[in-house]
């Protein structure tokens, strides 16, 4: 199994970091007829593991882009700790990408120590710590290969590496495992998703895979689209660790029924 | 407070409206480019004897077209030599490219053969083809036949390779025999890279054509432009190349608009 | 494309055919020398060219003539590379910039540039400057074109890496355009090498006072044929070793995993 670690700093930090956002509107077309979401409100605290559900198009993406920084708001705000967030800042919000988007022309390391160093890292520092992380996920002896020469779930591994470097105080995770096959993905995910906890790192996941949002979460946050809104947040408070067993009580079949529901298109114009 | 997204990194711009600005910035520079050429000729910035300039080559185009025959000799010569050359590299290069691309153990033994003709400066065997193939016509349609065909080849073998195996495992899960899955996947597969190599045969024909006139023949374009800036008559050589230019660049793109529609189906498949 | 015998006579086969080959090129030298059916006017005996190589390799003339050659291709691109990735970098800095002018860029590349030497000879004179420049013009616009294009043609996905992972302008031109452009520029810069290669020796032969391609080019004329055959092969040698090193030394680390 993987090395074990100390809790991150993080945890031990006195005061828990909040991430707020606050009424927020976002339109991609100042002229278009629907905002992208529209009067979003959450508020996500240091530690929180945070699954966000909907059906396509709802718009989950864009909120985590512009959880991240990634986007700016056309109305309300995100703010971390009170203080709002202007643009990306990977110490604050980092991201894990659905296609990986590793950089082929650099070794794992390399990647990996990429957000350190363009955060002023010395480069010596930003590999050892690089080489630190890449122990965390279980790909030490991967290093000083290229990225074209690991597999998928070993590539998204890479990614998660190369985000927690950065110690964020939250991992904004979009669809991380979707490119992933069947097998792959529920292992890959239950492996990291219970270190990420452990770690207690914040995470906020967007996930299209009704198991996954309910097994991972502390929280599901269900949207609906056009326009793209929160519908219900659902606290799911099975202890950690969670073991596979939890996929076969009432309470998951319920939770699950639920969600099945809530994301069902409803219009023709939502199942576009 | 309405605010305009941030962008993100997404190039934003209308691609047609930026092709038909680059369109137009693009003919001025050629225009641009002409007219300071003429400027500097005529403040004697740059020698006229040597360099020309613009409005003396529209002059010596004239001329040539009017009195001379040797213009239209030389231009019929090269055109003949050429499509020679061109044939000779498609009878060639074609079967080659196929032998090479469907046969595993032909390919292992030669491939490495015809990339490193490929590679190397064929130029350095311009004396040996004089001697097998004399001053006259032979050198130019052999130097350009082979210059042709090593592209082909390349080309078709590139353009098998293109295929995606699972149309052949499609073809074959149908009962296709191998003349069916020729005639209904490799040939319509590798069409478009066919096309493509078609062209750079084409074009290296044309060069290895111009280069074994300059070199020693005694007819066609290359050996009059030779003999033209040896006497220094800049002006008429500077025609002969321009035509040659605006030759090359048309049928190229002719040829991409052509490679285009080919290739067609290819972007709908993929979206 | 797909296996279709076993590995072991597969060997067996692909060795043949290639000891085969060479037979035939050899074998029907020695055929033609033997039978006198090629005039060795045309094609002298093999053994006489071997034994020309050799002798000329003793002498201090041809390293000379090769010193020349390889500076010539060197020199030619070296110039051509420097203008080539200085003009691509900074036409791609702009959109339109670079669809103004990828298309001139691609026009010179595919304009037949030798007819253009005999210019070269009147404005350069007939020592080495001729053949560097005619070299580095040659070489010049496919290193401009691949370095334009690889760094236009960035995927957006890798640049939103860079601003989710905060890189400053400086970053993103460092770590992230010139490596998705890398083997882009570096395939072009392969290409600069073999059209600067093909450049001096045509340039040599065609007109020149010194270097490989002048001396085959003399014994040629001279009827010196073994001689022409000799120079030949040298120079066969030499280039193929100086493209290899070159490949060599511009092959992406990383390219070999894209097969």
């Amino acid at each position: 199994m993987l090395p074990n670690r100390t809790v991150r700093e993080t945890k031990e930090t006195k005061m828990i970091s909040h991430l707020n956002v606050e009424n927020l509107e976002i339109r991609y077309n100042v002229n278009a007829a629907e905002p992208a979401i529209t009067g979003v409100n959450l508020e996500i605290k240091q530690g929180e593991f945070v699954t966000v559900i909907g059906p396509s198009g709802c718009g989950k993406s864009t909120l985590l882009h512009a959880m991240g920084g990634m986007l700016s708001p056309s109305s309300g705000g995100i703010y971390l700790d009170g203080i709002e967030m202007a643009r990306p800042d990977p110490r604050q919000a980092a991201f894990v990408f659905q296609d990986y988007s590793l950089f082929p022309w650099k070794k794992v390391v390399d990647n990996v120590a990429m957000g350190l160093r363009f955060a002023g890292e010395d480069k010596k520092v930003a590999l050892e710590k690089a080489r630190a992380e890449l122990g965390f996920v279980g790909l030490a002896d991967k290093a000083d290969k290229y990225p074209g020469e690991l597999s998928g779930g070993m590539q998204q591994r890479v990614a998660v590496a190369r985000a927690l470097a950065l110690k964020p105080k939250f991992l904004l995770m979009d669809e991380p495992f979707g490119a992933l096959d069947e097998q792959t993905r529920r292992s890959l995910g239950q492996e990291l998703t219970q270190i990420l906890h452990d770690a207690g790192q914040s995470v906020v996941l967007i996930t299209h895979s009704l198991e996954e949002a309910i097994f991972w979460a502390d929280r599901i946050v269900v949207m609906k689209a056009g326009p793209g809104e929160i519908s219900k947040e659902i606290v799911v408070d099975e202890p950690w660790p969670r073991s596979l067993e939890f996929m076969t009580t009432a309470r998951f079949d319920d939770l699950r029924a639920e969600l099945f529901h809530r994301i069902q298109p409803t219009t023709a114009s939502e199942a576009k | 407070m309405v605010k305009a997204p941030r962008k993100l990194p997404a190039a934003r711009l209308d691609p047609s409206a930026l092709a038909r600005k680059a369109a137009l910035y693009r003919t001025l520079l050629v225009i641009g480019f002409f007219v300071l050429w003429e400027v500097l000729a005529n403040i004697g910035a740059i020698d006229e004897r040597s360099a020309s300039k613009p409005t003396a080559i529209l002059a010596a185009f004239g001329e040539m077209f009017a009195g001379n025959t040797d213009t239209y000799q030389a231009l019929s010569d090269t055109l003949y030599v050429l499509v020679i050359a061109f044939i000779i590299a498609v009878a060639i290069g074609m079967p080659l490219g196929l032998a090479l691309a469907l046969n595993a153990t032909i390919r292992e033994a030669y491939m490495s053969i015809v990339i490193y003709l490929l590679g190397i400066p064929k130029t350095i065997f311009l004396p040996l083809f004089v001697l097998f193939f004399g001053l006259g016509n032979g050198s130019a349609i052999a130097f350009g036949a082979v210059l042709g065909f090593l592209q082909i080849t390349v080309n078709v073998v590139a353009g098998v390779d293109s295929i995606e195996p699972r149309f052949f495992r499609v073809a074959s899960a149908f009962g296709g025999s191998k003349w069916h899955s020729f005639v209904h996947v490799i040939l319509p597969g590798a069409a478009p890279a066919i096309f493509a190599g078609l062209w750079h045969g084409v074009r290296n024909a044309f060069i290895g054509v111009l280069i074994a006139q300059m070199f020693v023949s005694n007819i066609g374009i290359g050996y009059l432009v030779k003999v033209y800036t040896n006497n220094f008559n800049i002006d008429s050589a500077m025609v002969l190349i321009i035509i040659s230019a605006v030759a090359v660049i048309l049928l190229g793109t002719l040829w991409e608009l052509g490679e285009a529609r080919l290739t067609k189906w290819k972007s709908t498949v993929r979206s | 494309m797909r296996p279709s015998t076993s590995a072991g006579p597969r060997r067996t086969i692909v060795w043949s055919l290639r000891i085969l080959f060479v037979v035939v090129v050899f074998g029907g030298w020695i055929l033609a020398n033997a039978t006198g059916s090629i005039s060795p006017i045309i094609l002298p005996q093999l053994g006489a060219v071997l034994s020309e190589s050799i002798e000329l390799l003793r002498e201090s003339e041809v390293w000379a003539a090769a010193g020349i050659t390889v500076f010539e291709m060197i020199a030619g691109f070296g110039i051509a590379a420097v203008a080539g990735l200085l003009v691509g970098f900074v036409l791609s800095r702009k959109p339109l910039r670079s669809a103004i002018f990828e298309k001139l860029l691609a026009w010179g590349y595919i304009f037949p540039i030798s007819l253009v030497y005999p210019l070269f000879l009147i404005w350069a004179g007939v020592g080495l400057p001729s053949k560097i420049l005619f070299a580095a013009a040659s070489a010049f616009f496919p290193i401009a074109y691949n370095t334009m294009k690889g760094l236009s043609a960035v995927p957006v996905r890798y640049l939103k890496v860079g601003q989710a992972f905060g890189a400053s302008a400086q970053a993103t031109d460092w770590h992230i355009r010139a490596g998705a452009s890398r083997p882009m520029i570096l395939s072009g810069l392969r290409l600069g090498v073999s059209m600067a290669t093909v450049s001096v020796v045509l340039a040599e032969m065609l007109g020149a006072n010194a270097g490989l391609g002048f001396m085959a080019q003399q014994a040629s004329s001279q009827f010196q044929i073994p001689k022409a055959y000799a120079v030949v092969l040298i120079l066969v040698v030499i280039t193929s070793l100086l493209l290899w090193l070159m490949e060599t030394l511009l092959r992406d680390p990383n390219e070999k995993l894209k097969k």
